[in-house]
C-alpha cells in the first residue's frame, strides 16, 4: 500500500513537471502576445515595447523558460499582465464563487444521480426508467452553455422567477465573506446555475449507479434480505445502495475534471464571477501567467482527485489490492 | 407511409430551392460586362488575393461587408479568398507584421480622435509603416508626410483645417486604404430612474458627461453602468484598456475635458495661454480651491510631477502624450508653463485634455522607495484622484462603486455610479430591459433595436461616430502597389447596400477619414468614391489591364507578379 502510494506519487510529480512545460509554450504558440490589447487603444509603439521589456517577453525563449520553471517551483506564479496585480492574489478573489457554484452543482448531480441511478436499476423494464434516462442524457448531450440561455429566457426573463445572473442585486457593497455567502439572497442567485450545472453532470454517475445497482441486485445478500422478510424500501437503501456506492466514488473524480470545463461555460452564462471568467478573460489578452496558473491549478485538481480516488478505492473496498506492475 | 411522403416533399422542395437560388445567383454575376482579350499570357495572369476579415463572433459588421467587398472585387476578375481570423492573429498578422493582402478594421472613434491627428498623421505618415505602425498599408508619399507635418505644426484652427483637407485630398487621389462606412453607435438606457441623458460623439453613454448630467428621478439616485467586460486596474499609469480609462477619468481629473460636440473646455485649467503665440510655450493657471479626495490641495507641483512622473515610469498610456513636451516648470502655486519642443496643434486636445492630475503626495513615496517597477504594479486600490468621483470600492467582475465628490467644482447631480461588468454583450442587454442595469456602454446590433424600442423604459440611442470602418491594401504588394487597382476596388465597394443591409440604416457612408460626425473638421465638398462598376472596369482598363474569355484579370503588359505567392515587392522596415 505505501510504496503503492508513494509510486503513485513520482508518478504525479512528473506529470506535473510535464503539465507546467506543455502550459509554457502553449500560451505562447496562441497568436498575439500580452501587447494586443495595446492596438485597439491605439497606443504608440514606444509602449508596446517598454511593455514587452517590463514583463521580459524581449528576452530569448529558453531565458523565459528558465525563470518561469524557476518561479514556479517557489510558488511564484507572477504577475498579471493586465492588472499587473500578484496572480496569487488575483486568483483569491475569483476563488470563492467558484468553489460555491461548483459544489453546490456537483454535490446536487451527485445526489440526484444516485437516487435515480438506484430508483431506475430497482424498477428496471419501467417506462420510468426508459424516460428518466432519456432525460438524463438529453441534458448531458445538449451544450450546458444552450441549456443555461433556455433557462434563463424563460425562468428568468418570462416568469421572473430567477434573478438574470451575477452573484448578488447590484449595489450590495462589499461584504465580509458571512454576509456575501450565506443569505438567501446568495442562494437564490446560485439556485439556476446549480441546477443546469447539476442537470449537465447527472447523466453519467446516474449510468454508473445504475449499472453497478443491476449487479448488486443479483447478488445472493438481496435475495437473503428479501428471504428475512425486509421490505423493498429498506432493501433498497439500506443494502443495495450503500454496496453499489463504490464506483461513483471514483466517477467524482472524473465529474470534477469534467466539471470544470463546464464551469467556464455556466459562469459566462450566468456571469458569475468566478475562476472561468477569469481564465476567458486571461486566455483572450494573452495574460499568461494568468492563463497559466488557472490551468495549472485545474490540472493539479484532477490529478490529485484521480489519486485521492485511487487510494480511497482501496480503502473503501478491502478486496481491491495494489499488485506490483 | 405517410410520414415518409411528407419527408421526400420536403427533400425534394428544398432541393428546388436550392436549385432556383444557384441559378439566379449565376445570372446575377453575368450581369456585368467585361472586355475580353484573347490568348493573353499566363505569367500576367494576377495572382489570387486575400482578404481577412474578423470572425462574425468578434464583429458580424466586419465579417459580413468585408465578404460583399470580396464579391465585388471578384466581378472586376480578381481571385479574392476570404479567410476569417481570430481578433489577435489578425491584429498580430496585419497590424504589427503587416503580412497581408487586404483586410477589414475599424478605428474606433474616441476623443483624442476628433483631433485629426490621429487620422491624418497616425494612419499615414511614412514612419509610422514598419513593424507595429498604424500606417497599415504602408503609405510612403513625400508630399503627403510634408502635409501630415505641416497640419501638426499650425496651431490657428482654420489655416489647420485647409493642411488637412489638402492631406485628404491627397490621400483620396492615392487611396492607401479604403474608407468605406461610420457606423453609428447604438446603446441601451433604460428611462426608469434617471433622466438628462447625455452622450457625446465617439464614446456614446459612456461619456464623461453621461454621468456628470444626469438627473435622478426617484429614490434610486446610483446610475448602474454596465458593460461587457470588467476593467483591468484602477492604476491608470500601467493600464492600457480603455476601458479602465472610462472609469478612471471620472476618478482623476483632467486640466481640460473635451466637450460633448468635440471641443477642448478649459475644466481644472482656468485659463490656458499661448505664451508668445507661437505654439511652444503654454501658461496653464489652475482653478483654485480644488482638492484631492484625501483633503490635499491641488497644485502647479502635482502637475509639474505627473508630467514628469509618467515619463521616467514609462507609462503605456501617457508616455504617447507627454513626449511633444521639453519642460514643464513651475511659476507658482496654481501656475505651471509647459515648454514644447515644436509647436504641436493636437498639444491641447490630445495632452492636456487626456493627462491626469496625479497627487505628488501619495505617488512620490512610492517611487521613491520601489522604483519605477513599483509605481507601474502599485494596486491603487484607494485610487486618489481629485475628480468628480471618488472609489468606494472594487469587486472584480462583481461591482465597482464611486460616490460623488460634493467638494468637487462641478458636482454630478446623481449620488455615485456603481459599475457592473457582464460576460457579454447580450447579458448586459438583457440587464438593462430587466432595469437591472440603467446604462449599455456597448454597441448593440442593429437588428436588436426594434426589439429593444418595444419595451417599456427602454430607450435606444444612436449617435453617430467619427470612428471609421475601413479596408487596408498592402501596399507593400502587387498588385495594391498600383493605384490603378485601389482605385477600382474601392470604386466597387457597395456602401450604400452596407449600410442598408449590414447596418439597418445605423451608419453613413465614408468618404475620407474625417468623418461628418466630426463637425469642425470634416470637409464636407471632397470627392470620394462612390460604387461605380463600369468607372472601375474603365480604370483598369487606362491602366492597361486586360480580361480573359472566363473574365480573369491579367496585369498589363510587361508586369508580371515576381512574388508568385504573395507578391511582396517591398519588405516592412
Amino acid at each position: 500500500m505505501v510504496s503503492f502510494i508513494f509510486k503513485r506519487l513520482i508518478q504525479t510529480i512528473i506529470t506535473l513537471y510535464i503539465l507546467i512545460t506543455l502550459l509554457f509554450f502553449m500560451f505562447r504558440i496562441l497568436p498575439g502576445d500580452p501587447t494586443t490589447m495595446f492596438v485597439d487603444a491605439a497606443l504608440p509603439l514606444e509602449a508596446r515595447e517598454a511593455v514587452l521589456e517590463q514583463f521580459g517577453l524581449d528576452k530569448p525563449l529558453h531565458e523565459q523558460y528558465w525563470l518561469y520553471m524557476k518561479n514556479f517551483v517557489q510558488g511564484d506564479f507572477g504577475i498579471s499582465f493586465n492588472s499587473r496585480e500578484p496572480v496569487v492574489d488575483l486568483i483569491g478573489h475569483y476563488l470563492m464563487p467558484t468553489i460555491f457554484l461548483m459544489g453546490s452543482t456537483i454535490l446536487l448531480a451527485l445526489v440526484i444521480a444516485i437516487i435515480l441511478g438506484a430508483v431506475t436499476a430497482w424498477y428496471r423494464g419501467s417506462k420510468f426508467e426508459a424516460i428518466a434516462v432519456s432525460v438524463a442524457l438529453f441534458f448531458r448531450s445538449a451544450p450546458i452553455f444552450w441549456i443555461g440561455m433556455v433557462a434563463l429566457a424563460f425562468l428568468s426573463h418570462q416568469l421572473n422567477l430567477f434573478p438574470i445572473g451575477g452573484m448578488h442585486e447590484p449595489g450590495q457593497g462589499s461584504n465580509g465573506f458571512f454576509e456575501t455567502y450565506f443569505t438567501l439572497e446568495f442562494l437564490h442567485h446560485l439556485i439556476l446555475p446549480s441546477i443546469v450545472g447539476a442537470a449537465y453532470y447527472v447523466a453519467s454517475p446516474m449510468l454508473v449507479m445504475r449499472s453497478s445497482m443491476i449487479e448488486i441486485m443479483d447478488e445472493d445478500f438481496i435475495e437473503l434480505n428479501r428471504a428475512k422478510g425486509l421490505s423493498e424500501k429498506a432493501i433498497l437503501f439500506k443494502h443495495a445502495v450503500r454496496n453499489a456506492l463504490l464506483p461513483v466514488v471514483t466517477e467524482i473524480a472524473l465529474i470534477v475534471g469534467f466539471a470544470i470545463g463546464g464551469q467556464v461555460l455556466l459562469e459566462v452564462v450566468f456571469n458569475w464571477p468566478g475562476i472561468g471568467r477569469l481564465i476567458v478573460d486571461s486566455i483572450s489578452r494573452n495574460d499568461y501567467p494568468v492563463a497559466q496558473a488557472t490551468f495549472f491549478l485545474m490540472g493539479v485538481i484532477v490529478i490529485f482527485l484521480n489519486l485521492i480516488a485511487d487510494i480511497l478505492y482501496g480503502y473503501l473496498d478491502p478486496r481491491v489490492t495494489y499488485k506490483k506492475g | 407511409m405517410v410520414k415518409r411522403s411528407i419527408f421526400f416533399i420536403i427533400i425534394f422542395s428544398f432541393l428546388i430551392t436550392t436549385g432556383c437560388m444557384s441559378v439566379s445567383k449565376d445570372s446575377d454575376e453575368n450581369e456585368q460586362q467585361l472586355p475580353v482579350t484573347e490568348d493573353l499570357p499566363e505569367d500576367r495572369k494576377v495572382r489570387e488575393v486575400v482578404m481577412n476579415v474578423t470572425n462574425p463572433e468578434y464583429d458580424a459588421v466586419r465579417y459580413e461587408f468585408g465578404l460583399m467587398i470580396a464579391e465585388e472585387w471578384k466581378k472586376l476578375g480578381f481571385d479574392v479568398e476570404t479567410v476569417p481570423l481570430e481578433w489577435n492573429r489578425l491584429s498580430e498578422l496585419g497590424m504589427q507584421q503587416k503580412d497581408f493582402d487586404s483586410f477589414t478594421l475599424s478605428w474606433a472613434g474616441r476623443a483624442e480622435r476628433i483631433d485629426p491627428d490621429h487620422f491624418i498623421y497616425g494612419t499615414l505618415h511614412s514612419s509610422l509603416s514598419g513593424y507595429g505602425g498604424y500606417n497599415i498599408a504602408g503609405y510612403d508619399s513625400e508630399e503627403y508626410d510634408a502635409l501630415a507635418e505641416e497640419q501638426r505644426a499650425v496651431s490657428d484652427p482654420e489655416e489647420r483645417k485647409k493642411i488637412v483637407k489638402k492631406a485628404e485630398e491627397l490621400f483620396l487621389e492615392d487611396i492607401p486604404y479604403a474608407p468605406v462606412v461610420h457606423r453609428d453607435q447604438i446603446m441601451p438606457f433604460n428611462t426608469s430612474n434617471f433622466t438628462n441623458l447625455t452622450y457625446m460623439l465617439g464614446e456614446g453613454l459612456n461619456s464623461f458627461w453621461t454621468f456628470m448630467e444626469l438627473e435622478p428621478t426617484g429614490d434610486e439616485k446610483y446610475v448602474r453602468w454596465g458593460y461587457p467586460s470588467d476593467i483591468n486596474s484602477v492604476n491608470p499609469l500601467s493600464s492600457t484598456n480603455s476601458h479602465d480609462f472610462q472609469v478612471t477619468r471620472l476618478i482623476y481629473d483632467r486640466l481640460v475635458r473635451i466637450t460633448e460636440t468635440g471641443e477642448p473646455e478649459n475644466w481644472a485649467a482656468e485659463s490656458i495661454e499661448d505664451v508668445n503665440s507661437d505654439g511652444k510655450t503654454y501658461k496653464v493657471t489652475l482653478r483654485s480651491g480644488m482638492n484631492f479626495h484625501d483633503g490635499e490641495p491641488v497644485t502647479a507641483e502635482d502637475v509639474k510631477f505627473s508630467f514628469d512622473l509618467v515619463k521616467e515610469i514609462e507609462s503605456p498610456y501617457f508616455m504617447g502624450m507627454v513626449e511633444p513636451i521639453d519642460s514643464v516648470e513651475v511659476v507658482d502655486d496654481l501656475t505651471v508653463e509647459f515648454s514644447l519642443n515644436d509647436s504641436f496643434a493636437p498639444f491641447i486636445s490630445n495632452t492636456l485634455a487626456q493627462m491626469y492630475i496625479f497627487p505628488q503626495h501619495y505617488w512620490e513615496p512610492i517611487l521613491e522607495s520601489e522604483g519605477a517597477s513599483g509605481v507601474l504594479d502599485h494596486q491603487n486600490e484607494e485610487a486618489i484622484g481629485s475628480g468628480p468621483f471618488t472609489l468606494d470600492y472594487w469587486e472584480r467582475d462583481q461591482e465597482l462603486k464611486l460616490d460623488t465628490n460634493t467638494d468637487y467644482f462641478s458636482p454630478a447631480k446623481v449620488d455615485g455610479i456603481l459599475s457592473i461588468p457582464y460576460s457579454n454583450t447580450e447579458n448586459m442587454v438583457a440587464a438593462v430591459e430587466q432595469g437591472q442595469a440603467d446604462i449599455g456602454g456597448w454597441w448593440i446590433e442593429p437588428i436588436q433595436v426594434e426589439q429593444l424600442e418595444e419595451i417599456e423604459n427602454v430607450e435606444v440611442i444612436s449617435v453617430p461616430d467619427h470612428g471609421l470602418y475601413h479596408i487596408n491594401y498592402n501596399m507593400r504588394r502587387m498588385p495594391f502597389d498600383d493605384v490603378a487597382v485601389r482605385k477600382a476596388m474601392t470604386s466597387v465597394i457597395p456602401k450604400d447596400r452596407i449600410i442598408d443591409e449590414i447596418l439597418e440604416g445605423y451608419g453613413t457612408k465614408a468618404t475620407s477619414v474625417i468623418g461628418p460626425a466630426n463637425e469642425f473638421w470634416h470637409s464636407d465638398d471632397l470627392e470620394g468614391y462612390e460604387y461605380d462598376f463600369d468607372s472601375a472596369v474603365e480604370i483598369l482598363q487606362e491602366a492597361g489591364y486586360e480580361w480573359d474569355e472566363d473574365g480573369k484579370i491579367y496585369y498589363p503588359e510587361g508586369k508580371t507578379d515576381q512574388d508568385k505567392e504573395n507578391g511582396i515587392i517591398r519588405e516592412v522596415e
